[in-house]
């Protein structure tokens, strides 16, 4: 009977351990997360977790007072697999992950963002860069949008 | 014979009937035989009863012949075969069609005149599912990836995580690199938070 037990034990971590492994995404994927802002010239609201990127383009441009989340997108793609996020009015941007976090926790990305030329950098992971386009949803506002790559695993 | 009594002992027009074709018997045909000499009248429909007796006998059409019957039940035997005439064909398709249309109508406008007052539609749905239908599978939390949302509807999510936005990271200009830009007029702002930014993002050239 405790041969039994353990047998049947043994069969269910088994089975577990194959749930566990499905489910989770594949091991190299990336997880890319896009996050989509307009700018208002009119609108002063100023949402919180914006706050740093709004005192940045203020500078800029004195005319943009309120910056409000539109959505936040986050695909796990695979490393040099181009996959397209779409920002507001059917603009769209295309982001490649040429490499995942190395061993200073950076990736590398290109980007394509709308009327713009494609652009590779290289940035750390877990954290957001900002790109100002010129696209105006309105007359009186100004699209951003914000890329982080994760996990930072330290290229393991 | 006072007249209630002549009339409770007439014969009735059945019996008569049966004496004129000679079907009465026994007391019964005594009765109406007596009643009939104290009646002469009545004697007198009685034999215009028998001669309309013998004049349907001498008139009546003659029994049809054996070969007549044969005949006959052949036809009706082969008018009961099933018929493969295109023209009947096509008949049935039409009476088929406005069956058809008919059962639409009526389906349409009976439940106008048959429904039931709503004050009298029962209230209890109805709990038990047949047995051999399945209930409708139904995602688990832990199944579902959200992909893309407000953040400010975070608080209306049922299932799932919502999108980690608790705090925008943003890099800072000794984490980033450009390596490559097909636009040579783009650059990587000095500002206090380094952004790349289209250079006609704020009307310029």
């Amino acid at each position: 009977m405790g041969m039994v037990h353990r047998s049947l034990g043994g069969s269910w971590l088994v089975v577990l351990a194959w749930l566990v492994a499905a489910e989770a995404p594949a091991a190299e994927d990336l997880r890319v997360s896009v996050v989509v802002i307009v700018a208002s010239e009119t609108d002063e609201k100023v949402d919180p977790k914006l706050e740093c990127i709004a005192r940045e383009v203020k500078r800029a441009n004195k005319n943009l007072k309120g910056f409000r989340l539109v959505h936040m997108v986050c695909k796990s793609i695979p490393p040099k697999v181009q996959e397209t996020f779409l920002l507001i009015d059917k603009q769209e941007v295309g982001i490649t992950v040429n490499k995942g976090a190395d061993r200073k926790n950076r990736v590398q990305v290109r980007v394509a963002p709308p009327l713009l030329g494609e652009i590779t950098y290289i940035t750390p992971c877990g954290k957001f860069l900002p790109i100002v386009t010129r696209y105006r949803p309105r007359q009186d506002e100004l699209l951003i949008f914000a890329i982080r790559v994760q996990p930072c695993d330290g290229g393991k | 014979m006072r007249y209630d009594e002549q009339q409770s002992s007439r014969p009735s027009p059945e019996q008569l009937a049966a004496y004129a074709d000679g079907e009465l018997e026994g007391p019964a045909h005594q009765a109406v035989e007596t009643w009939l000499t104290d009646h002469p009248d009545a004697a007198l429909e009685v034999e215009q009863h028998r001669s309309l007796t013998r004049a349907w006998k001498e008139s009546s059409a003659p029994e049809p012949s054996a070969e007549a019957w044969r005949h006959t039940l052949r036809a009706i035997h082969q008018r009961l075969q099933p018929r493969r005439h295109p023209f009947n064909r096509r008949w049935l398709g039409v009476a088929l069609a406005g069956l058809t249309a008919a059962a639409v109508v009526a389906a349409l406008v009976a439940p106008r005149f048959l429904a039931p007052p709503a004050s009298v539609i029962p209230t209890q749905p109805v709990t038990s599912a047949p047995p051999e239908e399945e209930p409708f599978p139904v995602v688990e939390a832990h199944e579902v990836i959200i992909i893309s949302m407000n953040p400010n509807d975070s608080e209306a999510l049922v299932v799932a995580q919502p999108l980690q936005l608790s705090e925008i990271q943003l890099v800072t200009h000794e984490d980033i690199e450009i390596i490559e830009k097909a636009n040579p007029n783009i650059k990587l702002e000095d500002w206090g938070t380094p952004m790349i930014v289209d250079p006609l993002a704020f009307g310029g050239k």
